[in-house]
């Protein structure tokens, strides 16, 4: 068990560090292509955006993918 | 306009007088309750045991290095004779300050050096430990000296409840150290090779200690683990050495010497075998 | 919406709930840490910060879950519901600092990475007493940072109403890990019952709220009929100039909404964050969510432009002063010809 919750919590951290690197991308290019109302946003609406794309990636990905 | 036709919009600056008066009725109870329980809880929490960490002061200490039970400096503090176990920083022991000091002194006994350390004392209940905070820094120097010799005196075989807690935070660098919100805590320390020792209660204070051995004296710290921070039965052979006590147990038996007691007030009936 | 965003569109009563909220924060902090120098001057200054913040995260928590039922027996509480989540990102913060303060003070410094020494130090997940507590907090924190973190509009529209609203549910499971939390850790190392009382009581009070009131919304979800032909749904009187009666048929809630002599029936759930149209006005000649203003045209459901929401719109019709409707909702945005009353 002790190594199954290990491997949980290293999974959690990969999850979270893809989120990061996706998160960038997403401020910045991702959002438009799924929300035109991202267009000319300042940066600090940018900014409040990451944690939860760092969060919520997946799902978001797979909106552009489907887009 | 009626009162049924007050329509609230959130999105415009201005609001009508009901909905203005709703809010202040709910900012003034809900002000109201968080004063409650931020002062209440003053009040329904469990006292604080008076332990110290002189944290960020570094204090010298000079005195001769003991190696058991604990890596210890027997010094005098306060006109007294009295040994100061070792820890280093964070949740670790000082070890890697003893391997320092012996390389440094080429093979010759430790014993016949006296040596001064530098790092944060912690104290609770007459009773002092110290951090080498700064690691290998912290050996400020050392001389040739006589050699002082350790009293050690068989207690005999002894049965003792209480709590087992990691002496660094117990003594004052966590105030409450012990019980279950420390109890993970007191698991990583010990896991660092911070000294386990037992910990037995009289009422809200902790009043006498035994630290916990192999048969040989040697570190057990690995195989308690999981029974740190609850109160537990423990029978060993126990003996004094100078100002400390330590019990050391038979750690194939540990399961059966170790039984778990849920009873604090089992702890007043602390007995010898 | 076709408008772009922004962080936050301030407006007076954001900002005098904000300061409502940081006035809340502060008071409680000072009387807790000025309590313990003059009470308990041998706390440490790592005990007090982490029970404070524990304790305010604990308390917001309920106010926040109160105010929902709250507003939905008394209006004039919408006023609070209102920007709520200003409130919840607030209690988040005040969480994230008693749970990562926790996590360093506890389980860094050591031989393991700190979030793993969470979950790995205390191994007894078979024992109720000793079960480790701090990864039922942990978990709730994950729970609260993804409501936090997905509380703006944007998320709203992109993530979809679905997915949104399920993540926010979960403060329910949130909330039920953080009384196992708190019950299981905290309450463990002290030894007075009216700790034990009071996290009983606030429990019952939340949930004592929530059934009161979903009882009531049942009653008056009483469907009014299932068929395909027109049911009875209220008589004009009962409906006021500019305002609505909501109906429930087909398991849907509808809003019928008289105004300039006309009636017109939309479906109940704003498009918006899903705010309840039958108890918003027509305000210049548009149905107004009183959540946040979100408009829809009665006579086909949809939003003036920029705007594209919409919403389902019914059929109905008038026998002498009695207000009929067909259960059939026509798609979103559908026009209909709204009913005029005879005066």
């Amino acid at each position: 068990m002790i190594e199954l919750i290990s491997l949980t919590i290293d999974a959690f951290f990969i999850y979270l560090g893809i989120g990061l690197l996706f998160s960038i991308w997403f401020v910045l290019v991702g959002a438009k292509k799924i929300d035109n109302g991202m267009e000319d946003t300042p940066f600090h609406f940018k900014l409040i955006l990451i944690p939860g794309s760092v969060l919520m990636w997946p799902v978001m990905l797979i909106k552009i993918l489907k887009k | 306009m009626e009162q049924e036709d007050q329509f609230y919009i959130g999105w415009q600056d201005g609001s009508s007088p009901k909905y203005t008066k709703g809010r202040k009725g709910f900012y003034l109870i809900a002000l109201l309750v968080l004063a409650l329980f931020s002062a209440g809880y003053l009040f329904v929490e469990k006292s604080f045991v008076s332990s110290y960490f002189d944290y960020g002061n570094l204090t010298e200490l000079t005195g001769t290095v003991v190696e058991y039970p604990v890596f210890g400096l027997k010094t005098t503090i306060d006109n007294e004779q009295v040994t100061v176990p070792l820890v280093g920083f964070g949740k670790f022991d000082a070890d890697p300050v003893l391997e320092e000091l012996k390389s440094q002194l080429n093979g010759e006994s430790i014993n016949d050096y006296k040596v001064t350390l530098r790092g944060t004392l912690i104290q609770y209940n007459g009773k002092s430990w110290m951090e080498l905070t700064e690691g290998a820094e912290s050996i400020v120097s050392f001389a040739k000296s006589t050699l002082v010799n350790q009293s050690i005196a068989s207690l005999g075989q002894r049965m003792v409840i209480g709590e087992i807690v990691d002496p660094k935070c117990f003594f004052g660098v966590m105030n409450p150290a012990h019980g279950k919100i420390h109890k993970s805590c007191a698991i990583r320390c010990i896991s660092g090779g911070i000294p386990p020792l037992l910990a037995i209660r009289e009422g809200e204070e902790f009043t006498d200690y035994y630290f916990l051995t192999d048969e040989s004296g040697g570190k057990i710290n690995e195989q308690i683990l999981q029974h740190i921070g609850e109160t537990v039965t423990v029978v060993g052979s126990a003996e004094s050495v100078d100002d400390w006590k330590v019990l050391q147990l038979n750690v194939d038996q540990l399961a059966e010497n170790i039984l778990i007691s849920y009873d604090n007030q089992l702890t007043k009936c602390t007995a010898s075998l | 919406m076709s408008v772009s965003y922004t962080s936050i569109l301030w407006n007076k009563q954001k900002k005098t709930y904000d300061i409502g909220i940081i006035i809340g924060v502060l008071s409680f902090t000072l009387i807790f840490f000025i309590g313990h120098t003059v009470l308990h001057p041998d706390a440490t200054f790592e005990t007090i910060f982490i029970r404070n913040f524990g304790l305010l995260a604990f308390v917001m928590l309920h106010i926040i879950l109160i105010i929902g039922p709250l507003a939905r027996l008394n209006t004039k509480y919408l006023i609070i519901l209102y920007n709520r989540r200003h409130f919840g990102v607030s209690m988040f913060i005040m969480a994230a600092i008693h749970g990562i303060f926790s996590i360093l003070n506890f389980h860094s410094l050591s031989n393991t990475n700190p979030i793993k020494s969470v979950f790995l130090s205390n191994l007894k997940y078979d024992s109720i007493i000793q079960f480790p507590f701090q990864t039922l907090g942990f978990l709730a924190l994950i729970i609260l940072a993804l409501m936090a973190t997905t509380s703006h509009d944007f998320w709203l529209k992109n993530l979809g109403p679905k997915i949104w609203k399920g993540l926010h549910m979960m403060v329910y499971l949130a909330y039920a890990l953080i009384i196992a939390h708190v019950v299981l850790g905290a309450l463990q190392n002290e030894t007075s019952p009216i700790l034990y009382g009071v996290v009983f009581m606030g429990f019952l009070l939340v949930a004592g709220l929530h059934i009161y009131t979903g009882m009531k919304e049942i009653r008056a979800d009483k469907p009014l009929g299932n068929d395909i032909d027109f049911v009875f749904a209220c008589k004009v009187a009962d409906i006021k100039e500019n305002r609505a009666k909501m109906v429930m048929v087909s398991g849907e809630r509808v809003a019928i909404f008289k105004y300039e002599g006309k009636l017109s029936a939309v479906n109940n759930f704003c498009r918006h964050q899903g705010g309840p149209l039958g108890e918003g006005k027509i305000v210049d000649g548009c149905i107004t969510c009183p959540w946040h203003g979100y408009q829809y045209r009665p006579e086909d459901g949809q939003s003036p432009p920029p705007f594209t929401e919409k919403v389902e719109t019914y059929q109905l019709k008038l026998e002498n002063e009695e207000v009929w409707i067909n259960p059939q909702p026509f798609p979103e945005g559908t026009h209909v010809e709204p009913v005029k009353i005879n005066q």
